[in-house]
C-alpha cells in the first residue's frame, strides 16, 4: 500500500486524499445530471475535502469548469457576490462579460486586471457592489457562468456561516432585518440555481449545519432547491487501511492489530479522529523515541490525549451543536439522555427513557422537545443508533469522553425523584 | 559545547548562535519542520505551539524560521516572516495583513527590481476600510510570494494575547479563510495556553491548527540542558530533583543551571526576581481567571510547592476533599494543574506554570523561604561538600555587595541555610570564621570604593550621581554595627548633606546634618569628632542662605566652643572656617563694626599659618571685611587692607581657588585706587598681575568683573583691551574684549552667544559712565 501524508486540520486533495469513492461517484452523478447538492455530515467528516477533491477531479476530466468559494469572511450579500465574481477569473469566457460588467469599478485598473492578485480583485470589485445592486451584480457574475463554454460547478463553502452572521446581531439575537437580508440572499441563490439549472451547479457545504439555522429563523423552505447528501464515517475497512497507509509514511510500526485496537476504541470511524489518534500516537512514540507501538501505546494515547484536555476540544462541538439544534431546554434534556447513556457503558435503555420521559414533563417549561423529537434528532445527528429497545452511543470516543465530561456527579435518572406537574 | 543559553531573548540570537545553542525540544522542532515541508499542496497544515511561559516557544518558532533560511530547500520555497513576541498594534484582520506586511519590509533586502515594500506599507496604512486594507495588504504579499516562488511563513508569537486584544469580531473568521484558502500563506503560532478562539466550536480558529503542547522536559532532556549551560553533567541521582525544582521549564532550568555555572546565590536570586517582575502582570491575570473556589485549591498546591495529594491539598485549603478533587479536576482541564505523580489512587498534583509558583512564594510571607528550602535541598543532592564549602566562601565575598529589593534577605537567607546544612557541618567552625573576616575586609574594601566614587562624581560636578552614590552607603551601612560601619555613617552623611547644599536643596542638606549632630554629636572617637564639626560648619552657610543669619551666628559660636576644647590641629580649620562664616552672618545682619572684628579675629588667629585650608579662611575673612570697608567708604583702610591681602597671599601659588580669587579681587580693587591717586603706572601693574593669575586655578569673580569694567572706564577701552589679549585670561574675558572692541569702533566676529553677553556688558559700561558723569556733575555743583 502506498503511504498516505498527515493530514493535520486543513482540508486536502490529489494524493493525501483517502477513499470515499463512492461519494466522489455520486457527487459527480449528482454534477452530471445538473442536482444542486447539500453535503450535511458531521463535522471533521471530510466535507471541504471531498468537495476540494470532487472539483479536482472534475476539472482534469475536463468536461466542467470549476469555482470554488468560501464565505467564511463575507458579510453580506455583495461581498459574497464580490467573492464569487473573483474567484470565477480562470472562468475563460465568463470573466471577459465579469469584467466588463465590473468595467465602473475596475476603472484604470481593468486593463491589468488580469495581472492583479485574487486579494486585490476583490477589492476592486467589491467596490462596484453595493447593497441597492447585489442583485443585478450576481445575475450578471452567474449570467456570465451559464454562458460560459463548458457548464460550472459553483461550490459554496461556509455558506451556513454568512447566513449566520447576516442573521444575527453582535449579541447573537436574530434581527428583523438580518431576517429579510438573508430571505432576499437565498432567494436569489434559490432563483439562480433553478434559472441556470444544466449551466451552473451549485454544491454548498459547511462546518455548521446550515438546516438548523434556516430552522431557528423560519426560512427552512430555501434549503429545498438542494439534495441532500449525507457525508457518512469510514468503514473499519477504510480506517485499517488508512491508518496502515500512514505508517508507512511515517515509517512507524503499526500492527493489524493495533489498528483493529484504536478502530475498535472509536467505534465511529470518523476521518478526522481516526488521524489524529495516528498522529497522537505517532507524535507520543516520536518523543519517546520508539517506532513500533503496541496496544499498551493506543491505551495510553488514548486516555492522554484523544480523552485529555486537546480531545476535549476537539469533541466540544458535539456538546455545543445540541444548544444549536435544540435550543437551551431541550440541549438540558439531551444532555441527561446523553449522559445517563455514558454511565451505562454506553447504552440508553428503553427503560430509562419512558422514565425520562416523565421526568421532562415534570421539570418542562412552556415550549418543551418532545423527548421523541430529542431522540430523532440525537438519531440523525449521529449520536446514538438503535439498539435493542433502546439506544447507544454510535462513538465510543465520544461516549468516554461524554462520561469523562459529565459523569462525574451525574444522578442517574433511577436515583432522581420525579416531580409531578400540577 | 553547545553555545552559551541565554536567559529570556532567543530573539536576540543570531541563525548560527540559535543553531549551536538548540539542544532540547528537538523532536518537536522536526516535526514542525516536516510539517512546513509538507506545505507543497493546495492547501497548508498550520501550527500552534501551546506552552506556558518559558517552556521554549519562541526558540522553537526561531529555530524553525532559522532552518528555513538554512535548508537550502526549504529557502528555496520558504520565506520566514517573524512577528514580534507582542503584535500591540493589531486588533483587525487588515492590521495584521498591514503588521505582516511592514515586517516583510524590514527583513527582507530591497532589491532594484523589486518594488519598495515599505513604501506600498505606508501607502496602505493611510486605508481606514478594514476589510480593504486586508485584501490590500494580501495582494502586496502575494505579489511577493509570486516573485519570489515562495510561500510565506508567518511565525506569530502569543496569538492568544493576539485575539484577545482583537476588536474585531470577525478577524477570525477572515483569517481562517484565507489560511483555509491561500496555499501561499502557512501560519506557525503559539500560544501560552488553550484559548476559546482555537477551541470553540462556534469559533473561527477551531480546528484550524495541529496543536503541539510542549510537555515539560524530561529528565534527559533536563540533563542536556544544564549540561549545555552550566558546562558538567549532573549526576543521575539529582537530575529528578532539578526536575522537580524547575517543573521541567527550560527557562527556570537554565537559570538554575547558570547558578551551577557562576555559583552566584546572588545572581540566582536577582534572576529569578527578574524573571517574576516581567510577568507579574501576566500572573495576576492567570489567577484573576480562575473561579473563586479553583484559585483557593490553585494557591494552596503553590503555597505547598511539592507534588501534593488531594488530601494534603484540601487540607491546606481547609475544603473537603470531594470539593478539592472536583477543583482540581477543572483545574487539570484547564491545563493549570497536572499530575506528577504518585498511584491512581493517590494522585500527586503540581503547578504547571512553576514560573508561577516562584512568583507567588516570593510575594508571599515565609514563601520565600520555602524557595530557598528546595534550592539548598538541590544544592545539597547536587554539589559535593567540598563543592558546597567552595560555593560559601565566595558567597562571602560577595555578602556587602549592593543591597537591592528584595535580594538581599533573599541571599542572606539562602546563604544562612547553606552554612546550617548537615553536610558542612564539619566545616562549620572554620567557615563563621572566614565569614566575619571577610565580612569586615569586604566592608571595608566597599565603604573606600564608594567613598573614592563619591569624590570623583562631585570632582566630575556629577552631583546628583554622587548623591545617589552617598545614599547607597548611608543605606549599607545605616544599621550595621561593625567598627567600619561607625567610621564611615558619619562620613557618608555629611557628604550628602554637602552635596546637598550644593544642589541648592537646603533644608534637605540641613535635615541631614542635624542628623549628624543628633546621632554622633556625644562621639569622642576623632573621626566622628570631626564628621560633626563638618556637619556643623557646614551648616552655618546653609542657615544663612535660607536668611536665618542668626541661627547661623549660633552655630558658628557652637562650632568654636566644641573645637577649641580640644584645641587639636585638625580642628582648628572648624574655627577658622566658623569665625569666617559668622563675619559673614553679621554682615548679612547689618553689623559692619561686628563684621570688622570678627574678620580681624581671623587674621589674628590664622593670619600667620601657612596651612592652605586656613589661608583660604583669611582669604575669606578679608573679602568679607574689604567688602565692609567699600561699602562704609572708608578708601585709606580698604587700600592697607588691599596692601595686606596681596603681601600675604600673592606669592603663593596656594591650590584654593578662594585665595586666589580674593588675591585677585584684591589687585583689581587696589588698581582702581591707584587709578584714582593719578598713578597710571602702578594701576596698569595691577591689573597686569590681576590678569595673570585669571585663568584655570582662579575663576572670574563677579566683584572681579565688576573691578575690570570700572577699570575699562578709568584706563580706556583701547589699552584695557590691549592688556587683555596680553594676558592669559583673553579667552576667558571675550565678552569683554568684544564689547571693548565694539566701543573702539571695530566689529570682531565672534559666536552669537558672546555678541549677547558683550551688549550686555556694553549696556554696563554705559551706566557706569552716565553714573559717573552724574557724579563729576554733582561735585561740579
Amino acid at each position: 500500500m502506498a503511504g498516505l501524508k498527515k493530514a493535520g486540520s486543513n482540508w486536502v486533495d490529489g494524493e493525501s486524499f483517502f477513499d470515499r469513492e463512492a461519494e466522489l461517484d455520486v457527487l459527480r452523478e449528482r454534477v452530471r445530471n445538473g442536482t444542486h447538492t447539500l453535503l450535511t455530515a458531521q463535522r471533521r467528516m471530510g466535507k471541504t475535502s471531498l468537495v476540494r477533491e470532487s472539483l479536482r477531479r472534475l476539472r482534469v476530466e475536463g468536461d466542467f469548469e470549476t469555482v470554488f468559494v468560501d464565505l467564511e469572511a463575507a458579510d453580506s450579500a455583495a461581498d459574497a457576490v464580490a467573492e464569487i465574481g473573483s474567484q470565477a477569473r480562470h472562468v475563460q469566457g465568463a470573466w471577459r462579460r465579469i469584467k466588463s460588467g465590473f468595467s465602473n469599478a475596475l476603472g484604470e485598473a481593468l486593463d491589468r486586471v488580469d495581472t492583479l492578485d485574487v486579494h486585490e480583485v476583490r477589492v476592486k470589485l467589491r467596490a462596484g457592489v453595493d447593497a441597492g445592486d447585489w442583485r443585478q451584480k450576481g445575475d450578471e457574475v452567474c449570467a456570465a457562468l451559464a454562458t460560459a463554454g463548458r457548464p460550472v460547478v459553483l461550490a459554496v463553502d461556509e455558506l451556513p456561516i454568512l447566513v449566520n452572521r447576516m442573521l444575527k446581531d453582535a449579541a447573537y439575537h436574530i434581527t428583523a432585518d438580518g431576517s429579510r437580508n438573508v430571505d432576499a440572499f437565498l432567494s436569489w441563490l434559490r432563483r439562480t440555481g433553478q434559472e441556470h439549472r444544466g449551466r451552473l451547479c451549485l454544491i454548498v457545504s459547511g462546518s455548521v449545519g446550515l438546516e438548523p439555522i434556516l430552522r431557528q429563523a423560519g426560512l427552512s423552505a430555501h434549503a429545498n432547491i438542494f439534495s441532500p447528501l449525507q457525508l457518512r464515517p469510514w468503514t473499519e475497512q477504510t480506517a485499517l487501511d488508512c491508518l496502515a497507509a500512514l505508517a508507512e509514511n511515517c515509517s512507524l510500526d503499526l500492527p493489524l492489530a493495533v489498528r483493529q485496537d484504536m478502530c475498535r476504541r472509536l467505534r465511529c470511524l470518523v476521518p478526522h479522529h481516526v488521524q489524529r489518534f495516528f498522529d497522537s500516537l505517532d507524535e507520543d512514540l516520536r518523543l519517546a523515541g520508539r517506532r513500533r507501538a503496541a496496544t499498551a501505546d493506543v491505551e495510553r494515547v488514548y486516555r492522554n490525549e484523544m480523552l485529555g484536555v486537546r480531545g476535549q476540544a476537539d469533541l466540544d462541538h458535539y456538546e455545543n451543536r445540541l444548544k444549536l439544534v435544540l435550543g437551551l431546554e431541550g440541549y438540558r434534556d439531551a444532555l441527561d439522555l446523553l449522559t445517563e447513556a455514558a454511565v451505562h457503558d454506553g447504552v440508553l435503555a428503553a427503560d430509562a427513557i419512558a422514565r425520562y420521559a416523565e421526568f421532562f414533563r415534570a421539570r418542562a417549561a412552556d415550549d418543551p422537545v418532545s423527548t421523541d423529537d430529542l431522540l430523532r434528532v440525537l438519531e440523525h445527528d449521529g449520536y446514538i443508533e438503535p439498539h435493542g429497545e433502546g439506544y447507544r452511543f454510535v462513538s465510543a470516543l465520544l461516549e468516554d469522553w461524554w462520561r469523562a465530561r459529565h459523569g462525574r456527579h451525574f444522578l442517574p435518572i433511577e436515583r432522581r425523584p420525579v416531580r409531578r406537574g400540577d | 559545547m553547545a553555545a552559551p543559553v541565554r536567559k529570556y531573548n532567543p530573539g536576540f540570537l543570531t541563525d548560527d548562535e540559535l543553531v549551536a545553542s538548540f539542544c532540547i525540544r528537538t523532536t518537536e522542532f522536526e516535526m514542525l519542520l516536516e510539517a512546513l515541508r509538507e506545505c507543497t499542496g493546495p492547501a497548508n497544515q498550520h501550527q500552534i505551539v501551546i506552552g506556558p511561559r518559558g517552556s521554549g516557544k519562541t526558540t522553537l518558532l526561531l529555530r524553525v524560521a532559522a532552518e528555513a533560511r538554512r535548508d537550502p530547500a526549504l529557502a528555496a520555497r520558504c520565506f520566514p516572516i517573524v512577528f514580534a513576541e507582542e503584535s500591540y498594534e493589531v486588533s483587525t484582520a487588515g492590521e495584521f495583513w498591514l503588521e505582516c506586511l511592514t515586517l516583510l519590509a524590514a527583513q527582507t533586502p530591497h532589491g532594484d527590481d523589486e518594488p519598495d515594500l515599505h513604501r506600498t506599507a505606508e501607502e496602505l496604512r493611510a486605508i481606514r476600510d478594514d476589510r480593504a486594507l486586508a485584501d490590500r495588504c494580501l495582494g502586496a504579499l502575494m505579489d511577493f510570494a509570486d516573485r519570489h516562488d515562495q510561500r510565506l511563513l508567518l511565525l506569530v508569537e502569543n496569538l492568544n494575547m493576539l485575539f484577545r486584544d482583537m476588536t474585531d469580531r470577525d478577524a477570525g473568521w477572515r483569517l481562517r479563510k484565507v489560511l483555509q484558502t491561500e496555499p501561499r500563506i502557512i501560519l506557525f503560532a503559539s500560544a501560552t495556553s488553550r484559548f476559546r478562539e482555537i477551541d470553540h466550536p462556534e469559533h473561527a480558529l477551531y480546528d484550524l491548527f495541529r496543536i503541539r503542547t510542549l510537555r515539560p522536559l524530561d529528565t534527559r532532556q533536563c540533563e542536556i540542558l544544564w549540561n549545555a549551560v552550566a558546562g558538567r553533567t549532573p549526576p543521575t541521582a539529582t537530575i529528578r530533583s532539578l526536575e522537580i525544582l524547575t517543573g521541567g521549564n527550560p527557562r527556570l532550568l537554565a537559570i538554575v543551571a547558570r547558578f551551577g555555572a557562576a555559583r552566584s546565590f546572588r545572581q540566582l536570586m536577582a534572576d529569578l526576581l527578574d524573571l517574576v517582575d516581567d510577568h507579574t502582570e501576566y500572573f495576576k491575570s492567570h489567577v484573576d481567571s480562575l473561579a473563586a473556589q479553583e484559585r483557593r485549591v490553585y494557591l494552596a498546591l503553590a503555597a505547598l510547592w511539592k507534588p501534593a495529594t488531594t488530601r494534603e491539598i484540601a487540607d491546606h485549603a481547609r475544603l473537603d476533599t470531594n470539593t478539592c478533587s472536583a477543583q482540581l479536576a477543572r483545574l487539570g482541564a484547564h491545563g493549570a494543574v497536572q499530575v506528577t505523580g504518585g498511584s491512581a489512587r493517590r494522585k500527586q498534583y503540581y503547578l504547571t506554570e512553576r514560573l508561577y509558583n516562584i512568583y507567588y512564594l516570593l510575594r508571599r510571607q515565609r514563601g520565600p523561604d520555602r524557595l530557598v528550602e528546595a534550592l539548598i535541598r538541590f544544592m545539597e543532592s547536587y554539589y559535593s561538600p567540598d563543592d558546597l564549602k567552595e560555593i560559601a566562601v565566595s558567597e562571602f565575598d560577595r555578602l556587602v555587595e549592593d543591597p537591592d529589593g528584595l535580594i538581599q534577605p533573599l541571599y542572606q537567607n539562602a546563604l544562612e541555610e547553606l552554612l546550617a546544612s548537615p553536610i558542612l557541618a564539619p566545616h562549620r567552625e572554620e567557615l563563621e570564621a572566614m565569614r566575619r573576616n571577610s565580612t569586615q575586609d569586604r566592608e571595608a574594601q566597599l565603604a573606600a570604593e564608594l567613598l573614592k566614587e563619591v569624590y570623583a562624581l562631585v570632582a566630575e560636578g556629577r552631583m546628583e550621581d554622587a548623591l545617589a552614590t552617598c545614599d547607597k552607603l548611608a543605606r549599607r551601612f545605616a544599621d550595621s554595627k561593625s567598627p567600619i560601619a561607625v567610621r564611615v555613617l558619619p562620613t557618608a552623611l555629611v557628604l550628602q548633606g554637602t552635596i546637598l547644599s550644593r544642589l541648592d536643596r537646603l533644608e534637605d542638606a540641613l535635615a541631614v546634618l542635624d542628623l549628624v549632630v543628633e546621632r554622633f554629636g556625644d562621639s569622642l572617637t576623632p573621626t566622628t569628632r570631626r564628621a560633626v564639626a563638618i556637619a556643623l560648619v557646614n551648616k552655618a552657610p546653609a542657615l544663612i542662605m535660607l536668611n536665618r543669619p542668626k541661627d547661623a551666628l549660633a552655630v558658628c559660636s557652637q562650632v568654636v566652643a566644641r573645637c577649641q576644647a580640644g584645641e587639636t590641629p585638625k580642628l582648628n580649620e572648624f574655627v577658622a572656617q566658623a569665625l569666617a562664616i559668622k563675619g559673614i552672618a553679621l554682615r548679612a545682619l547689618k553689623r559692619p563694626k561686628d563684621v570688622l572684628a570678627a574678620c580681624d579675629e581671623v587674621v589674628r588667629r590664622f593670619g600667620a599659618s601657612e596651612t592652605p585650608i586656613l589661608s583660604e579662611w583669611v582669604a575669606i575673612a578679608f573679602m568679607n571685611k574689604l567688602a565692609v570697608l567699600k561699602t562704609l567708604n572708608r578708601p585709606r583702610e580698604a587700600l592697607a587692607a588691599y596692601d595686606d591681602v596681596v603681601g600675604r597671599f600673592a606669592r603663593f601659588d596656594f591650590p584654593h581657588a578662594q585665595v586666589g580669587i580674593v588675591v585677585t579681587e584684591a589687585l583689581l580693587e587696589r588698581a582702581t585706587a591707584i587709578f584714582a591717586t593719578g598713578d597710571r603706572c602702578a594701576c596698569e601693574r595691577d591689573v597686569q598681575e590681576a590678569l595673570s593669575r585669571l585663568g584655570d586655578k582662579t575663576p572670574l569673580s563677579l566683584l572681579s568683573m565688576g573691578a575690570l569694567m570700572e577699570l575699562s572706564v578709568d584706563i580706556g577701552p583701547q589699552r584695557m583691551s590691549e592688556l587683555i589679549r596680553e594676558s592669559p585670561a583673553q579667552d576667558l574675558l571675550l565678552p569683554l574684549t568684544t564689547a571693548l572692541e565694539r566701543e573702539l569702533g571695530n566689529e570682531p566676529r565672534v559666536a552669537l552667544e558672546v555678541e549677547e553677553v558683550a551688549q550686555d556688558i556694553r549696556r554696563q559700561l554705559k551706566g557706569m559712565r552716565e553714573k559717573r558723569e552724574e557724579r563729576a556733575t554733582q561735585l561740579g555743583n
